[in-house]
C-alpha cells in the first residue's frame, strides 16, 4: 500500500538521530513557551529561524513544527494550574481547568488535557496523511459566504460561553467586537477607531488582549489575597492523574468531537486553533445534558478544547503544505523556514518533496508521543516551574508576559495594551463580567464583518447567496438549531406540565 | 589674532571630525548589524533578507540579524530606523510599497523615502503575473476583456489590500483595457490565492514565485506577465506588451537602505558587503529557486531606480484616480 510505504519511508527520516534529537528539542521548547504566558510559538519559532540555516531542511521543519504543536500541550498547564493561559487557544481551558484545580483535581485536568491533545492531534495527523489533497480541495470551496455563516454559528454557539448573567456575557461579546473593529478597514483602506495613532492602524494585538485580560487580571486579582490553591511539586501526583472509569466515559466523546472540529478549523485557512477551541467548548456546553456544570469544573470542558486546538495545529499543515497557503502567522514563519532553504511552498510541494513531507508527518507521531511522556509521567518538571511562591511567581510571570508580547512586533505599544487590558480585566473580574465572551467577540466580530462585506461585494449585494450556498446554508441551519436547543427543554417541561394537568 | 584662533580651531575641528569619520568607517561595524524588516516574519522579503544576512556576517565580522517591526504599511519600521544612531548598524528593508508607492498612496508619510534614506543597493526584483483558473474558460487577455465587456462588473480581482501594488496594478489594467473590474480587498496575499483557487474571485496579479507553482500544478493559467520580455521560467506566458498593452511593466523590488545621515564611507562599505553577499553563489541559488531575480546596484543606481519608481507610482495613482489614504 502506498500510504504505508510512504509512512515507512517517512519514519526512516524521522527516526534518524538528528531528527529525533531536534524533534525532542522542538517539543520541549514548545511546551515551555506554551507554559509561559505571553511568549508563544510565533516568537519562539522566529527566534529559532536563524538556527535552521545550519540544519537539513527536513530536520529544521521537524523542530519548528514541534515548537508549534508542543505549545498547544504547554499552553494548558498554566491555564489549569494558575488560571493564566499560556497562549490564546488555551484561554478556553481556564474556564473549567482552573475550577478543577480549586477542587483539588488538577492532576485529572492535566491528564485529560494531555490525552485529549494527543488524541486530537493523532486524528488530525491521520487526516493529513490520508486525505491532505482532498481536504485541501474541499477547504478551498469555503469562500467568504461560507466563512461568514460558520463564524456566525460560532458566535451564536459561543455567546453563552460563560457562567452567570447572559446579559453580561452578551455585553462582553459586544465590547470585544468594538475593540476588534479598531484599525484599518480592509474594504476601504480607511482607519477606524484609531484615534489618529499610527500604532493602532493594524488593530489591537490578540496576544496582548488575551494575556492582559486573563493573565495580568488574574495576577492583579490575587494580590493581597490568600492564594486559592497552593501549588507544590507534589500537588500533581501520577496517582491523582488517572481518571476513574466514569470520568473516562465522560471525556471520550467530547475529545472525538473536539478532534473533528479542530481538524476542520485547522484545514480551513481562515480559521485556526483559537477559534477551534472556542467552538469545541461551545459545542460541548450547548449539547450537554446539564450545561450548568460548565465553568464549574466539567472535565469535558477541558477535553474538547484541548483536543480541538492540537488537532487544528496539526491539520493546519494541510493548506500550508498541500497548497502553500498558511492559515496563520505561525504557519507563515514555518513556510519561511522552507523558503530559507530555497524551497518554494505551493501545490507542488508534496509531489516534489515526498521525503520531507512524509518525514515531517512521521515526526508528528514521534513528537506527540514525546509530548505525552513529557506531560504525563514528567508533568512534575513543569509543575515545579510554576510551584514557586507567588511573590516570586507573579512578578516573573509579568516579566515573561512583557517580554513575550514585546517580541511579537518589537513594539512597546503592545506592552502598554497588556497593562490596559490587565486593569480592565481586573475590574471585569471584580464585577462579574466574563472575559471569554469578550475574547470571542474580538476574534470573530471583525472576521465576520470582513467576510460579510466581501461576500456581498462579490455577489453584488445579493443576500440570497448565504442560503443558496449549501455549506453556508448548513451552517446557518445549525445556528438556528443551536438557538432552539434551550427551547427544547422549556417546551418539554411545558408539555409535561400540560399532560399532567 | 582672534580670527587666527578661530580659524585654527575650525581647522582642528575639521581634522578631528575627519579623523573621527574615517576611524568609524574603519572600525565599522563595531556591533551587530540589524536589518529592520517592516513585515511579520515569513514572507518573501523577510526570508530573502535573512538569507542575505546569514551570508554577510562573515564578511563584516559581526552578526547580522533581521528584526521584524510590522505595522502601518511599513511606516513604523521606517520611523524606527530613522530614530536610531545613523552609524550604519541599523538597515531598512525597503520595498516597492514602503519606499515608492506609499509616497503617493498616503496623504502624508512621516518620512521621505528619497531624502531621509540612502538606498545602499537593490536586492532583488520580482514581477507580477495575471492568473486565472484553468476552468475559467479564459485563455488570453482578449478572452478576459471580452467577458468583462459582455457583463460589466462581473469580473472580480483580488488584492492583498487597498493601496497595495496588486490593487493599483489591477486598477491600471482595468482603465487601460477599458473594462470595469471589481476590486476585492483581502488581508494579505495568502487569502487572495486561496479565494482565487477556490473560484470565489476571478483574477489576481500574483508574484511570479506563486505563479510558477500555480501554473506548474496545472490548475491555473498565466494570462500575461507584467514585464517587458517573457520570463524564461514561464516561456508560454505572453507579456502585456504582446497583448496590446504598451509599457505595462511593474516590478516588485526590495532594496537595503540606511539613514541618509550615515557617513558616506560607511554607506560604501555596506554597499560592498551587501552586493558581495547577494551575488554569492549560495544566495543566488536560493533566491533563484524562489522565483525572484537577484539584482544588485551601486548607491547611485539604487537612488535613480528609487526616483523612477516614485514617479511611476505617482503616475499610477493619478491614472487610477485613487484617493490617497490618511
Amino acid at each position: 500500500m502506498d500510504l504505508l510505504a510512504n509512512l515507512a519511508s517517512g519514519f526512516q527520516i524521522a527516526l534518524r538521530p538528528d531528527a529525533l534529537l531536534f524533534c525532542f528539542v522542538g517539543v520541549s521548547i514548545g511546551t515551555l513557551v506554551g507554559l509561559l504566558p505571553g511568549i508563544g510559538p510565533i516568537a519562539a519559532i522566529s527566534m529559532a529561524l536563524p538556527l535552521t540555516f545550519y540544519f537539513d531542511p527536513t530536520v529544521a521543519l521537524i523542530m519548528l513544527a514541534g515548537i508549534f504543536y508542543g505549545a498547544q500541550y504547554g499552553g494548558s498547564i498554566a491555564s489549569v494550574l494558575l488560571n493564566i493561559p499560556g497562549d490564546a487557544p488555551a484561554a478556553v481551558t481556564c474556564l473549567d481547568g482552573y475550577p478543577l484545580t480549586k477542587q483539588g483535581r488538577a492532576g485529572l485536568a492535566l491528564f485529560v488535557s494531555a490525552i485529549s491533545s494527543f488524541l486530537g492531534g493523532s486524528f488530525a495527523i491521520l487526516v493529513l496523511m490520508g486525505l491532505a489533497p482532498t481536504v485541501a480541495a474541499i477547504a478551498l470551496k469555503f469562500g467568504p459566504v461560507e466563512y461568514f455563516s460558520i463564524m456566525l454559528l460560532g458566535l451564536i454557539a459561543g455567546s453563552t460561553l460563560s457562567v452567570g448573567s447572559p446579559v453580561k456575557g452578551l455585553a462582553m461579546v459586544t465590547v470585544g467586537i468594538a475593540i476588534g473593529l479598531s484599525g484599518v478597514d480592509v474594504d476601504s483602506g480607511r482607519a477606524r477607531f484609531t484615534f489618529d495613532l499610527a500604532l493602532l492602524r493594524d488593530g489591537v494585538n490578540l496576544v496582548a488582549l488575551a494575556t492582559g485580560l486573563f493573565g495580568v487580571a488574574e495576577i492583579l486579582n490575587n494580590i493581597g489575597k490568600n492564594a486559592a490553591v497552593t501549588l507544590t511539586a507534589k500537588s500533581v501526583s501520577l496517582r491523582s492523574m488517572i481518571p476513574s472509569y466514569a470520568e473516562m466515559r465522560l471525556v471520550w466523546l467530547p475529545t472525538l468531537r473536539g478532534a473533528v472540529i479542530g481538524s476542520i478549523a485547522g484545514s480551513l485557512p481562515g480559521t485556526g486553533p483559537t477559534i477551534a477551541s472556542f467552538m469545541a467548548y461551545a459545542t460541548e456546553k450547548r449539547t450537554a445534558k446539564d450545561p450548568s456544570r460548565f465553568g464549574r469544573g466539567a472535565i469535558e470542558g477541558v477535553a474538547a478544547p484541548e483536543s480541538a486546538n492540537n488537532a487544528a495545529v496539526q491539520a493546519g499543515f494541510i493548506p500550508t503544505l498541500s497548497l502553500g497557503i498558511p492559515g496563520d502567522g505561525v504557519m507563515a514563519v514555518i513556510m519561511g523556514a522552507l523558503m530559507i532553504h530555497g524551497i518554494a511552498p505551493g501545490p507542488q510541494f508534496i509531489a516534489e518533496n515526498p521525503g520531507m513531507f512524509w518525514g515531517l508527518v512521521a515526526s508528528f507521531w514521534i513528537g506527540n508521543v514525546m509530548l505525552l511522556i513529557l506531560n504525563i509521567p514528567l508533568i512534575g518538571v513543569w509543575v515545579r516551574i510554576l510551584a514557586v511562591p507567588y511573590y516570586l511567581l507573579y512578578p516573573s510571570m509579568l516579566l515573561f508576559i512583557c517580554v513575550g508580547v514585546y517580541s511579537i512586533n518589537n513594539n512597546m505599544f503592545d506592552v502598554y495594551f497588556v497593562l490596559l487590558f490587565g486593569v480592565l480585566g481586573y475590574f471585569m473580574l471584580a464585577f462579574g463580567y466574563p472575559a471569554a465572551p469578550l475574547l470571542l467577540g474580538f476574534i470573530l466580530g471583525p472576521l465576520m464583518e470582513e467576510y460579510l462585506r466581501r461576500a456581498l461585494l462579490i455577489s453584488g449585494g445579493d443576500f440570497t447567496v448565504f442560503v443558496l450556498h449549501p455549506i453556508s446554508a448548513t451552517a446557518l441551519l445549525a445556528g438556528v438549531a443551536v438557538l432552539l436547543i434551550p427551547l427544547r427543554g422549556y417546551l418539554r417541561a411545558r408539555w409535561l406540565e400540560h399532560g399532567t394537568s | 589674532m582672534q580670527k587666527h584662533l578661530s580659524m585654527m580651531l575650525a581647522g582642528l575641528l575639521a581634522i578631528v571630525l575627519q579623523a573621527g569619520s574615517t576611524a568609524s568607517a574603519q572600525d565599522f561595524p563595531s556591533k551587530p548589524i540589524r536589518i529592520v524588516a517592516p513585515f511579520a516574519p515569513g514572507g518573501s522579503p523577510d526570508v530573502i533578507a535573512r538569507i542575505v544576512a546569514e551570508e554577510m556576517k562573515d564578511d563584516v565580522g559581526q552578526p547580522v540579524v533581521v528584526e521584524n517591526r510590522p505595522g502601518a504599511g511599513g511606516n513604523l519600521a521606517a520611523e524606527y530606523v530613522l530614530r536610531q544612531e545613523p552609524d550604519g548598524h541599523t538597515l531598512f528593508l525597503g520595498t516597492t510599497g514602503n519606499m515608492a508607492a506609499n509616497k503617493s498612496i498616503f496623504k502624508s508619510l512621516p518620512f521621505d523615502p528619497e531624502t531621509d534614506f540612502t538606498p545602499l543597493t537593490l536586492a532583488y526584483a520580482s514581477t507580477n503575473v495575471l492568473l486565472v483558473r484553468k476552468d475559467s474558460g479564459m485563455k488570453s487577455i482578449q478572452d478576459l476583456i471580452e467577458r468583462a465587456k459582455q457583463k460589466p462588473g462581473s469580473i472580480t480581482f483580488g488584492s492583498p489590500g487597498v493601496g497595495t501594488a496588486g490593487h493599483l496594478i489591477g486598477e491600471v489594467f482595468g482603465k487601460r483595457a477599458g473594462i470595469e473590474i471589481k476590486h476585492v480587498a483581502y488581508k494579505g496575499q495568502a487569502q487572495v490565492i486561496a479565494d482565487l483557487r477556490g473560484g470565489h474571485i476571478d483574477i489576481s496579479f500574483e508574484a511570479i514565485a506563486t505563479a510558477i507553482q500555480a501554473i506548474k500544478s496545472g490548475d491555473m493559467i498565466g494570462l500575461a506577465i507584467a514585464t517587458k520580455e517573457r520570463n524564461p521560467k514561464l516561456p508560454d506566458v505572453p507579456t502585456f506588451q504582446e497583448s496590446g498593452f504598451d509599457n505595462f511593466a511593474f516590478q516588485a523590488w526590495a532594496l537595503m537602505a540606511a539613514s541618509s545621515k550615515t557617513p558616506p564611507a560607511i554607506a560604501q562599505r555596506l554597499n560592498a558587503a551587501l552586493v558581495k553577499a547577494i551575488n554569492s553563489k549560495p544566495v543566488r541559488e536560493k533566491i533563484d529557486s524562489l522565483g525572484v531575480q537577484v539584482g544588485t546596484s551601486s548607491i547611485e543606481e539604487a537612488r535613480a531606480l528609487l526616483k523612477a519608481e516614485v514617479a511611476l507610482w505617482r503616475e499610477v495613482v493619478k491614472t487610477t484616480g485613487f484617493k490617497p489614504l490618511d
